[in-house]
């Protein structure tokens, strides 16, 4: 059931141009996504996306989260967001992330690449139940995410990354 | 069974051979065909200009012409709309519901063929090949889609596909005298579709669409006859 | 004579618009306007059919029609009911009556919160209340945000479609726009004037201090604010500024929050052929304690600008309107002539049924008339408003109206019609038709032969009615 979820996310994730990992090592995909060099990566202050910061950090990266003093004035230059989600939409390849203190809103836009790691648990089928899984009382902020950002202003042609981020990776189970 | 002929004002005066073609092809079906000469119009340009007791005039008048017939037939899918499905909306209480009556009993040349006679065939045989305009008002109104087809199909009429055949051609009754400057280049991007398909000719089931392209077509000099299905079907009667 | 270009301008208040067949001629003098019209229609129209070809969407329709249906038939309660909700969320709620009024509420909000540097999200709402004006005029620099918003933002132009509201600028024309911003020569390339916006507007986004968006959706029971957005410059203008206000036309409420899983689905299906946008954002208050970023203040102000009125009314249908769009790609009309020929705000048969009735133009009355009621746009239709027939009826609400034009309507058809339900007078008519038809010369004299001759040849005279016919050939006796 979760790998037929799964597949399902993958490939609609993919016809909005967005990058899916199925099986993946989270950290590992973290690692190739910022590169040799040092960089800033933002990771929310999330148990699911823990061994992810603990790897950037042996690396050599700098990680910021949450919790620490600055995180909203730096995650502008961060090369990279690292976020859990609420529930991801099989249906559509959609995230839904959910806003709080430990999960600030801009951590998925505005680094111009954002990696979001989906447990088992959160695959569900449709966009009805993803809203059922809302918590109670509802977070100041619900976000679905699908693909990355996208305009046709220009000459009615796709472009990708205005505003938003230009790249959406999703490690899934 | 005898039928009623609506034969419209338009084809009446502008274009009285395709009454004619009516006439036979509802008579090759095996209907003894009534014309009752007191009829007019069904209102339709009043109705569009948004002078409904006016119109509410002519659906008096039709009713009174055509209210005993256990059928009506038009050629014209838009005069039909305005008697099936906008008459009833003219009057309240027994009038209306007198009117809707009327409105259910009143039917397209080509869907009364088809759908309620189930004579898709009349022995007409035809080999040039034309493409189709479905006209919007008998599309969208009646949901009138297949029957023209079908008719054309069993006469052996060999139907080229129109690009963007659902688009309106402009004609809009009033709206072609009123707005000239957006009809035509309404009518000129059908006319273009239409000399796309590489045939000579565009049939429709309504006049005022024929009337309108065929007057843009002259105008531009185009090879393409503009012809109302019942005239490429009885034109191919034994 | 208007050119394109002039047409596409913002008009200063109380300056006189064009006449309808100027407007017009001016969009078909356009190549470039005219290119562009075909190629957003086609985009749209193939990317719906594809996206609503999927099993199950004819249900989906029938539940967000009726969603939208009863939501309009409650408006009153829903509206009191988000009120309440959003107050719970710690949202400060305003009502104002009408357009102006809408604006000088935000305006008045603006300076209390000591804004001098607000960001947009797209909104056609703020386009109806002229809000960016009111802004300017109160001292706050105001930034359009969406990439198309901001395109024409630094041409002084007005949207002409109401989800792509650039549509009418060419990559050529963008490049200058962007140069002048930019003060040097930017690459005619996509990729660089996209990337060039997005710094620039960056910059804007981590400075502003005001955030100002409409909404698609207000729930009543949750109080959420829903906002449907690809580029992501909505969740931007909605988590970054201090303050955030959001416009919210009174029709834009549904009762439940679990009425989005359908209306979600059917609006973004509609408007751009897509399963879902980017983004969705469904915002529940301001930021709380603890939490990084979010407004620390969030206002939604409800405008009524004529709705309410509607209610009741034979118009009211026009209520469950989402601003999907897809009226506007499927009318041949708006595909000949564009938006800006509309004159108003809000263009196509959504906007030729709005504008006479929000009364937002004089001129707009002329805009009903302007239609061939192909009914194009009730069948693509997703909460089923039935638009041609509404124009039918606005058509009927004018033709009552005291201008000299309707009086003279008016006599004619009531001679006409009082001449029609008489066989005789009709039979007479009928012989001084064809009497002029077979004299052209005579023919072009009557007003309604030479609009008919305006790109068109008359019709061939036929030999006799076929009335003649019948009664010699056919008739007994």
């Amino acid at each position: 059931m979760a790998d037929d979820l799964a597949r399902r996310f993958a490939a609609e994730l993919s016809a909005v141009d967005g990058t899916p990992h199925p099986g993946a090592d989270a950290s590992a995909v973290a690692l190739e996504l910022v590169g040799p060099e040092p960089a800033l990566v933002a990771i929310e202050d999330d148990p699911t996306v823990e061994p992810v910061a603990l790897a950037l950090t042996n690396a050599g990266h700098e990680v910021v989260r949450p919790s620490e003093t600055g995180y909203r004035e730096r995650l502008a230059s961060a090369a990279l967001g690292v976020t859990g989600c609420t529930a991801a939409i099989a249906d559509t390849g959609t995230l839904m992330l959910t806003a709080d203190r430990a999960h600030p809103r801009a951590t998925s836009l505005l680094p111009r690449s954002h990696l979001a790691v989906v447990r088992p648990a959160n695959l569900v089928s449709s966009l009805d139940e993803a809203l059922r899984r809302i918590p109670d009382p509802a977070p100041s902020a619900v976000t679905l995410v699908t693909g990355p950002s996208r305009s046709a202003d220009i000459e009615q042609i796709l472009t990708l990354g205005v505003h938003g981020p230009a790249h959406v990776h999703v490690v899934l189970p | 069974m005898l039928v009623a002929l609506f034969v419209t004002c338009l084809v009446d005066q502008l274009a009285p051979a395709t009454g004619r073609s009516a006439v036979r092809l509802l008579e090759a079906a095996g209907c003894e065909v009534a014309f009752p000469e007191a009829q007019t119009c069904c209102g339709q340009p009043a109705f569009n200009s948004g002078y409904r007791r006016d119109a509410l005039r002519l659906a008096r008048h039709f009713a009174s012409v055509f209210g005993d017939y256990e059928a009506i037939v038009a050629p014209s899918g838009s005069c039909v709309a305005m008697v099936r499905r906008y008459f009833p909306t003219l009057a309240d209480g027994d009038e209306r519901a007198r009117l809707e009556a009327i409105g259910q009993k009143t039917y397209e040349l080509t869907e009364f063929l088809v759908d309620v006679l189930g004579r898709p065939d009349l022995g007409a045989r035809a080999d040039e090949p034309v493409t189709y305009h479905p006209s919007c008002h008998l599309l969208r109104e009646l949901g009138v889609r297949d029957a023209p087809r079908r008719l054309l199909d069993a006469a052996g009429v060999p139907v080229v596909e129109l690009a963007d055949a659902e688009r309106c051609c402009g004609f809009g009754g009033t709206f072609s005298v009123l707005h000239p400057e957006i009809a035509v280049p309404m009518a000129d991007a059908k006319l273009d579709q239409a000399m796309a398909t590489g045939t000579r000719t565009l049939t429709a089931c309504d006049t005022g669409c024929l009337l309108h392209l065929a007057a843009r077509a002259q105008r531009r000099g185009l090879d393409l006859e503009l012809r109302h299905v019942a005239d490429v079907l009885a034109g191919g009667l034994a | 004579m208007t050119t394109a270009d002039e047409l596409a301008r913002h008009r200063p208040r109380g300056a006189p618009l064009p006449p309808l067949r100027d407007r017009v001629q001016a969009t078909l003098d356009s190549v470039e306007l005219r290119g562009a019209l075909g190629a957003v229609a086609h985009r749209f129209n193939e990317a719906r059919r594809v996206a609503l070809a999927e099993p199950g969407m004819a249900e989906v329709k029938a539940r967000g029609t009726r969603i939208r249906a009863d939501g309009v038939a409650a408006l009153r309660e829903n509206l009191d009911a988000a009120t309440a909700s959003l107050r719970q969320l710690g949202v400060h709620v305003h009502h104002a009556a009408t357009g102006p009024e809408a604006a000088r509420v935000i305006a008045d909000l603006a300076r209390e919160a000591g804004a001098r540097r607000a960001v947009k999200s797209k909104s056609m709402a703020t386009e109806e209340i002229h809000l960016n004006e009111e802004l300017e005029r109160r001292g706050v620099e105001v930034f359009e945000t969406d990439l198309g918003e901001w395109i024409i933002q630094q041409a002084h132009e007005r949207p002409s479609h109401i989800i792509v509201p650039a549509i009418h600028k060419t990559r050529p024309q963008i490049t200058r726009l962007f140069s002048d911003v930019a003060g040097h020569e930017l690459p005619d390339e996509r990729e660089e004037l996209c990337a060039f916006a997005q710094q620039r507007l960056r910059e804007v986004f981590l400075t502003a201090d005001l955030g100002i968006s409409g909404a698609n959706f207000v729930c009543a029971d949750t109080g959420t604010i829903v906002l449907v957005t690809n580029e992501g410059n909505g969740r931007l203008t909605t988590s970054l500024p201090r303050v955030h206000i959001a416009l919210v036309p009174v029709d834009k409420v549904l009762a439940r929050f679990a009425d989005l899983g359908t209306m979600l689905p059917l609006l973004i299906r509609h408007a751009t052929g897509q399963k879902l946008t980017s983004y969705v954002s469904m915002i529940h208050g301001p930021r709380r304690a603890g939490e990084l970023d979010g407004p620390e203040e969030l206002h939604v102000v409800f405008l009524d600008g004529g709705r309410k009125a509607l209610l009741g009314s034979p118009f009211e249908d026009m209520l469950r309107c989402i601003r999907c769009g897809a009226c506007l790609n499927v009318c041949p009309v708006y595909g000949t002539i564009g938006g800006h020929a509309y004159g108003g705000v809000y263009p196509g048969p959504m906007g030729a049924v709005l504008t006479p009735l929000l009364g937002e133009l004089e001129e707009g009355t002329e805009l009903p008339g302007a239609s061939s009621l192909c009914g194009a746009c009730a069948e693509v239709c997703p909460v089923g408003i039935p638009l041609h027939d509404l124009l039918l009826e606005l058509r009927a609400a004018l033709a009552g109206r005291r201008t000299s034009g309707s009086r003279r309507r008016k006599a004619f058809f009531g001679l006409w019609s009082r001449a029609w339900a008489r066989p005789s007078l009709y039979g007479a008519s009928a012989r001084v038709a064809a009497f002029a038809a077979r004299h052209p010369c005579l023919a072009r004299r009557l007003p309604v032969a030479r609009a008919w001759c305006e790109g068109r040849a008359l019709p061939p005279a036929p030999p006799e009615p076929f009335r003649t016919w019948w009664r010699r050939e056919r008739a007994d006796g």
